[in-house]
Formats: C-alpha cells, sequence, structure tokens
C-alpha cells in the first residue's frame, strides 16, 4: 500500500505540504516573530513591516504570529475530533458487525437517522445543549460522524465473519480476535485514510465555523474561525485581517482533499497499474 | 404502486418517531429545571422549593418518562410548542412563524441560483469531458468546497457593498437585499450538484441505448438532452429535493453573517440565550423537513420512473 | 455484381494513455447485395469492433484506417455528421441487447417515431402507420398496444424483432446484425433466425451476421468470415470452413462443434435404441 500511495506525486506533495504546516504549528514559538497575545492599541491595524509581516489587528496584535499559532487549535482540535469519530465509528462497526440480531439492528438504525440528518444542525444541536466550550464542539463533530465509520468497518467486518465463521467456532477468545485483526486491517486502511482525511477538511471548516459564530474556540485564543469573527467587525479599515485566515483555511482544506483525492486514486484497487 | 407508497410512508413513521425522541431526550437534559422556568416566566416574585414542587406536579413532571413524551408528542401535533424561556411572552410558534418565511425566500432563491448554474454547467462539463472548460469547473468546484461559508459571505460583502458599492451590506427588505445571501448560500451547494450532474451523465453515457440511438442516426443534441439529461435528471431526482430542507439547514451562518432575519439568526441567538424550546423545536422542524421531503422524493421518482410504475395491464 | 461494402485492410488502434495498442490488424471483407457474410469469432476477436469502426461508433480513443467502400465513398475518413446520415438509413445495424438498447423512459412509440423523424419527412400519422406495418410485418400482435408499452414490459425477443423491423423498414442497403441471438433464449433464437432468413429472402440487402454460434451462421450465411484476435483466419463458404478448415483456430472450432454435435447424436442413438 505504501508503495502505491509513494507513487502518486499529488499524495506525495500534499503529505510533505500537510506535515510543513503542522510542523510550523508545533515550532511556533520559534518561526512567530511576536507574541500572539501582546497587544498594543496604540499600533493598531499598522501596515506591512518587518516586525508585523501582514501587520496588526484592531488590538495591536501581529496577524501573522496568530496565524501561525493559530495552526495549533486548527490541525489539533480536528485531528482530536477525527480520532473520536474514527475511534467510536470502529468501536460500533466492530459490534455491529460481530454480533448479529438486536445489537446490529440497532446500531445500523442509529447509522441510517445520523446518515440520513444534516450534519449542521446536529452539531448546533448538541453545543446548545451542551453548552458553549471546545469539547463540546468536539463531541458533537464525533457524535455526528461516526455513523460513516461505522457503517464501513461492519461491511468489512462482515465480509470476513462468514469467512472466520469456521475459525469462530473452533478458538474463541485470544484466538480470532487477532486473525480478524490481520485480515482486515489492510482492506479498511485504505478506504479509511482516505474517508480521514477528506474528513479532517470537513472537520476544520466545521470548527472555525463554530469559533466564527462565537460557539468553539473563544477569543482571545488566535483561532482562524475566531480571528474571523473579529475581522467582520472592521473589515473596511483593515482587510487583511479578514483575508489572511480566510485564505489560510481554504488551503489547508483543500489540501487535506487534494490529498484524500490522490490516496483514493492511488489505493484504489481498480486502478492498479499492471 | 400503492403498496409501495403506503409501505414507504410507514417507513418514514419510526423515522420521525425516533427524531421526536432525540428532541424530548435533548430538552430534558438541560440543566434548567422546567418548574423553576415555568415559575419565572409566570412572573412569581419569590420561587420557593415548595412552589417548586407544586408546580412540578402540575405540569405532570413527575410522570414517567413515557407518558410526558406522548403528552409532549401530543402538544406538537397541536402545534403547542410552548414557551419561549427567554422572553415568556412569546411562544415557541410565533418565534418560529415570524422567522420562517425569511429563511423561505432565502432557501428558495438560492435553489433557483443552484439550479440555474449547476444544470448547464454540470451538462457541459459532461459533454465536452476533460476540455479546457471542464478542468476549469473542476477547479472552481474544488476550490468552493474547501471554502468556509461565511468567509465567502465576508468576501462578497467586503468586495461588492463597501468596495464597489453595489449592493447593501445586511439586513432585508428588497431584492437588492436577497442577491448576495443567496449567492453566498447557493455557492455552498452548487459543487455538490455539478458533480452530481456531470457524473450522471457520464455514467449515462457509456449505457447502450446511447449506441444504439448513434446506431439509428441520431442527432447529438438530440441523444444528449432527450435521452442522456432525462435519464440524469431521474437519477438525481431524491437528490435534487433533498436541496430545499439542505438549503433551509444551511443558511444558519449566512444568515448570521448578512442579518437576515430568518429562522438561522433565531436559532444562533437562542443558542446563545439557552433558549431551548426554540433549539429543540427548531430540530424538529429541520428534522421533520427532511424526513419528509425524503419521503415526498421516493415516491416521486418512483412515479416519474415507468420500471417502477407497476401498471396494471 | 459491384459490392455494397467493401472493405481493405482496416487496422484498429486503441490510443490510452500514450499507450498504443492495435486491436484489428488489417482485414478485408466484401458484402454482395442480397448475400450474407457470416463473421464469426469468439468475444475479443473484434467481429463486434470492425463493424463499429467503419461505421464511426468508436470513442475518439480509437483510430481507424484502411478502406471500406460504400456507395462509391470511403467511410473511413468521412466526417462524424456525414456517417450519421448514413448510419439508421442506409446501413441498420441489430445490437446484442435488445433489453438495454431502449430508453426505459421513453415508450416504444416515440423511440420509433424519433427515427423516422431524423430521417423521413413523414407525417406524424404516417410515422404510425409506418409503425403498425413494421410490427405486423414482424409477426407481432396487437401492435397498437405494443407500441405504447415502456421496453421493460416487453420480452427480449419482441424487442429485437422491433430492433429489426425498425432497421428494414428504413429499407437499408446494408444490414448489420451483431449477435442477435445471444442475449435470446433458444426458442426465440430460433422464431429470430427465421425472421431473418425470411428477410434475406424477399429484400435484396446485404447482411452482415456476426456471432460467435457457428450453428446460428450456418444457417444464413452465404459466405464466412473466421476472426481471431483482430486477424483473419478463415474465409469461404460455410462448407468450406466446416470441412476444410485451414487456419488451426478455425480448426479447433470446428472441431469442438463437431464434438458436441457427435456427443448429441450419440445421445440420441442411444435414447432410440433404449426404445425399442
Amino acid at each position: 500500500m505504501w508503495r502505491r500511495f509513494l507513487k502518486n506525486k499529488m499524495a506525495v506533495i500534499m503529505m510533505a505540504f500537510l506535515a510543513t504546516i503542522a510542523l510550523a504549528g508545533v515550532f511556533a514559538p520559534i518561526l512567530a516573530p511576536n507574541d500572539p497575545y501582546a497587544n498594543n492599541i496604540l499600533n493598531k491595524f499598522a501596515g506591512f513591516s518587518l516586525q508585523y509581516p501582514l501587520g496588526t489587528d484592531q488590538l495591536g496584535r501581529c496577524i501573522l504570529s496568530r496565524m501561525i499559532y493559530g495552526i495549533r487549535p486548527t490541525l489539533f482540535l480536528s485531528l482530536l475530533t477525527m480520532t473520536g469519530t474514527i475511534g467510536l465509528g470502529c468501536i460500533l462497526g466492530l459490534l455491529a458487525g460481530y454480533f448479529r440480531g438486536p445489537v446490529e439492528e440497532i446500531i445500523m438504525r442509529a447509522v441510517d437517522v445520523m446518515m440520513s440528518f444534516p450534519s449542521q444542525i446536529m452539531v448546533f444541536a448538541v453545543v446548545a445543549l451542551l453548552g458553549v466550550d471546545v469539547r463540546n464542539v468536539i463531541l458533537a463533530n464525533v457524535l455526528i460522524k461516526w455513523a460513516w465509520y461505522a457503517r464501513m468497518i461492519r461491511t468489512n467486518v462482515m465480509k470476513y465473519r462468514d469467512k472466520n465463521f469456521v475459525l469462530f467456532s473452533r478458538c474463541v477468545g485470544s484466538g480470532e480476535p487477532f486473525i480478524l485483526f490481520r485480515h482486515l486491517l489492510p482492506s479498511i486502511a485504505s478506504e479509511m485514510a482516505v474517508l480521514a482525511t477528506l474528513d479532517i477538511g470537513w472537520a476544520i471548516l466545521n470548527i472555525s465555523t463554530l469559533s466564527f459564530l462565537g460557539l468553539g474556540v473563544q477569543a482571545p485564543i488566535p483561532e482562524w474561525g475566531a480571528m474571523l469573527n473579529e475581522a467582520k467587525n472592521v473589515m473596511t479599515t483593515n482587510p487583511v485581517q479578514m483575508i489572511a485566515p480566510g485564505l489560510a483555511i481554504v488551503i489547508v482544506v483543500a489540501a487535506f482533499n487534494l490529498l484524500g483525492d490522490a490516496l483514493r486514486d492511488a489505493l484504489d484497487p481498480k486502478e492498479v497499474e499492471v | 404502486m400503492k403498496t409501495y407508497i403506503v409501505k414507504r410512508i410507514l417507513s418514514a413513521i419510526p423515522l420521525l418517531l425516533m427524531i421526536s425522541f432525540l428532541c424530548f431526550v435533548f430538552i430534558n437534559m438541560i440543566p434548567s429545571d422546567p418548574a423553576e422556568v415555568a415559575l419565572r416566566v409566570r412572573q412569581t416574585p419569590v420561587i420557593t422549593e415548595d412552589a417548586i414542587l407544586q408546580v412540578r406536579e402540575e405540569l405532570g413532571l413527575n410522570d414517567p418518562y413515557l407518558i410526558r413524551y406522548l403528552r409532549w408528542v401530543g402538544n406538537c401535533l397541536k402545534l403547542d410548542f410552548g414557551v419561549s424561556y427567554t422572553n415568556p411572552s412569546r411562544t415557541v410558534l410565533g418565534e418560529i412563524s415570524r422567522c420562517f418565511p425569511a429563511t423561505f425566500i432565502l432557501a428558495m432563491s438560492s435553489l433557483v441560483f443552484v439550479i440555474v448554474l449547476s444544470l448547464p454547467v454540470g451538462f457541459f462539463c459532461a459533454v465536452y469531458k476533460d476540455s479546457l472548460f471542464d478542468r476549469i469547473v473542476r477547479g472552481i468546484v474544488f476550490m468552493t468546497t474547501a471554502m468556509p461559508a461565511y468567509w465567502v459571505g465576508l468576501l462578497l460583502i467586503w468586495l461588492v457593498s463597501i468596495r464597489w458599492d453595489l449592493l447593501p451590506t445586511s439586513g432585508s427588505g428588497s431584492i437588492k437585499h436577497l442577491i448576495l445571501p443567496s449567492i453566498t448560500v447557493a455557492l455552498t451547494y452548487i459543487s455538490t450538484y455539478i458533480r452530481l450532474i456531470r457524473n450522471n451523465m457520464l455514467e449515462n453515457m457509456k449505457e447502450d441505448y446511447v449506441l444504439y440511438a448513434n446506431v439509428r442516426g441520431l442527432k447529438q443534441s438530440t441523444i444528449l438532452v432527450r435521452h442522456i439529461l432525462k435519464n440524469s435528471l431521474h437519477t438525481c431526482i431524491v437528490a435534487i429535493g433533498m436541496s430545499v430542507p439542505q438549503l433551509m439547514a444551511g443558511t444558519i451562518v449566512v444568515e448570521n453573517v448578512f442579518a437576515w432575519p430568518g429562522l438561522g439568526k433565531l436559532c444562533i441567538a437562542s443558542i446563545f440565550n439557552r433558549d431551548y424550546p426554540v433549539i429543540q423545536t427548531y430540530v424538529l422542524l429541520i428534522g421533520t423537513l427532511f424526513v419528509v421531503f425524503n419521503l415526498l422524493f421516493d415516491i416521486i421518482q418512483s412515479i416519474a420512473d415507468p420500471r417502477l410504475r407497476r401498471e396494471v395491464s | 455484381m459491384e459490392p455494397v461494402l467493401d472493405v481493405n485492410n482496416l487496422v484498429v488502434d486503441h490510443c490510452r494513455k500514450k499507450q498504443r495498442q492495435t486491436i484489428i490488424k488489417g482485414i478485408d471483407f466484401k458484402v454482395f447485395p442480397g448475400q450474407c457474410l457470416g463473421i464469426l469469432g469468439e468475444s475479443g476477436s473484434g467481429k463486434s469492433m470492425s463493424l463499429k469502426a467503419v461505421m464511426g461508433l468508436l470513442g475518439t480513443d480509437f483510430s481507424v484506417t484502411g478502406e471500406a467502400f460504400f456507395g462509391g465513398e470511403n467511410l473511413i475518413g468521412k466526417t462524424r455528421e456525414q456517417l450519421r446520415q448514413i448510419r439508421g438509413k442506409r446501413v441498420a445495424m441489430i445490437l446484442q441487447n435488445p433489453m438495454t438498447c431502449f430508453d426505459p423512459l421513453y415508450r416504444i412509440e416515440a423511440q420509433l417515431s424519433e427515427t423516422y423523424r431524423e430521417h423521413t419527412k413523414l407525417t406524424k400519422k404516417e410515422i404510425y402507420e409506418k409503425s403498425m406495418a413494421v410490427l405486423t410485418a414482424m409477426q407481432i400482435k396487437n401492435p397498437e398496444e405494443v407500441v405504447k408499452k415502456y421496453p421493460h414490459q416487453l420480452s427480449g425477443g419482441m424487442l429485437q424483432r422491433i430492433m429489426i423491423g425498425l432497421a428494414m423498414s428504413m429499407e437499408p442497403d446494408l444490414l448489420i446484425a451483431d449477435e442477435p441471438t445471444t442475449a435470446i433464449d433458444a426458442i426465440t433464437q430460433f422464431e429470430i433466425m427465421k425472421e431473418f432468413t425470411r428477410i434475406k429472402k424477399e429484400s435484396n440487402t446485404a447482411m452482415i451476421f456476426i456471432s460467435h454460434d457457428l450453428g446460428v451462421i450456418s444457417a444464413i450465411s452465404d459466405e464466412v468470415l473466421v476472426l481471431n484476435k483482430g486477424k483473419m483466419a478463415d474465409q469461404g463458404t460455410f462448407r468450406q470452413i466446416y470441412e476444410q478448415p485451414k487456419d488451426p483456430y478455425t480448426r479447433l472450432l470446428v472441431e469442438k462443434k463437431k464434438a458436441v454435435m457427435d456427443q448429441y447424436q450419440r445421445a440420441l442413438k442411444r435414447k432410440g435404441m433404449r426404445k425399442e
């Protein structure tokens, strides 16, 4: 699988690009020219300079530094969301696949309901219920998207359920989970990788939307969506403030989408070149 | 045919029940005590423990879960959704019906934009597959899927309203106010529908009846429109129908950006004000819309497709 | 006699992602009016593709070279529009899967009339009458009802008849039948072959009959061309092919068929002996 992945130039480029961004976020204190929280009202809406490459915002904070520091919440939160979603989806998918009967029925009905419901509304509803907090945003996202993974995993488990049926009846216990794992993993891995990359993009957009509305990450934390919330009030005086974070979101999400598409092409068994 | 319709309607009912149940569970999980809220609504000056217990009895809050659920469903069917927590003089129904028309208008005009743009563009992308036009469109479509809706709205406001001073920045009241929000909402969905139509048409182009039509010597334009497009649209009837509730739900953020006085703005305000009945009713409304439209268009699709229509000859 | 279709050195290449593959490697054949040329071969031998190439039905990633003289003009090299006008009117084609060849969303009469509207200047009434005549000529009962039906409501055999009827009603110079009996059950196959034989007798249309079934080819062809992997393996009358196959591939085909027939004869004889 890795070989096919590496052959696809686009996938490799995107991975490298995203890894660079992630590293920039990790090493933000070193890279950022200024402290993202340091405000200096006297210096608000400054133009581009060596000290402040992208100028300053309405509180005199360096925009570029805030952008670089903003990588952290953006990527970290979406990765956390993804892990939670995949985790929950895997568990429920495995349960639905292993045990036939009522357990499977209930879980799959829940999957159907979740998949037919508009995800945006559900996220708002959950945030409304649990209160305005970052953790709730992640929880909300996880509660929406698990269904897709659960369905995919269940389909794959069902394929192997029949194959290993004989093994089931013989070595109940330590034997077959291990075998299942070894067989399942390769077929799931590629589908999962595609879903996950596309999902990160979705999660980033969602988290930034909620932050923009004031329902997610709160000021003064430099998250790109929250920055746009502040920027909308000063659109006329300092358009850079509005353009920069938005552009950043577009570029990162586009990179994830390109990666996902490239992965899908690279790992699609039908596309294997003889 | 009729059996199919009946079966389909019956299968929608458990879905509606589940949605309503989820909404009911939702309202019962909120931290504030409905009895307290009721006392506040009645403007009781001093709220004592006894008063709370008394009100609990009155409202039947000590009854078992299921009975309360059924009572709530009964109320909903009578369109009695309770009173707003933040503004007790207003009913939830009143609030929602006040804001509904604005969202509906926005959704409808966005729908017009979506159809007018995605249908021809998707059509020509399929016809001229891999041409410059196709590749440019696919590039644009790709970029729009990565753009947050609210950012697009902000950019449009900045460019069109502020710099070029062509249209008003926010609020509602005239067609001019409608244009920018509709475009913003539409942009988020256009990409989906362009892809849908393009892929459907490409799939249909490989079908045998297209080959036979060519064999018979029919004109390319006839084949494309009369046969391929018609078949493609048939497969996407449900998807196109579902765009209405999707757009209704999708206006939340845009309404916020453009200060459009619709359901979305109401919902966000309610979240901040912890006005739970309004939120709950909104979720219920959207959920029901989804189920109903899905049902409706499933049935329409089965009627439109002669293969699914089982005529009694 | 002038041949209706005269194909010389037909070569078809497939170009995809800079890889060029030759599929049809230079074949020649002629068809004369009132005669039937059978093209025999397995799937992948290129029998359908060679005719589709001549008619301009292959996609843009195929390149066709050679000569295919029809009515004095070379079809290869004509524009798409010119070929389109010839298709359906002067050269009619019948395809393999009648069940999927008709648009499922339109009634039969709509699909018949659109063909007529394209190639003729008949009025609505005349088109209806012509459709009725066509269906009746193909032994279809209750044509007024059949014509109002959707394709999924009719059987494969009936759809095939409609296809044949539509093709012949345009009075083409050449009729190409691409495996018309392959997707149909044996009994209906027999009926369809009867129709073909009747058409051959009654009209002067040249016919090309493509199939992988020796039995079907034997029933109708005057000349037979055997194709194998895009090349000509054998040519001659059916008798010649059957009794003196020159190419090893043809020999294999014939031997297999003979073996099946012998087994069948033996089984019959055994049954006959048991009866006695």
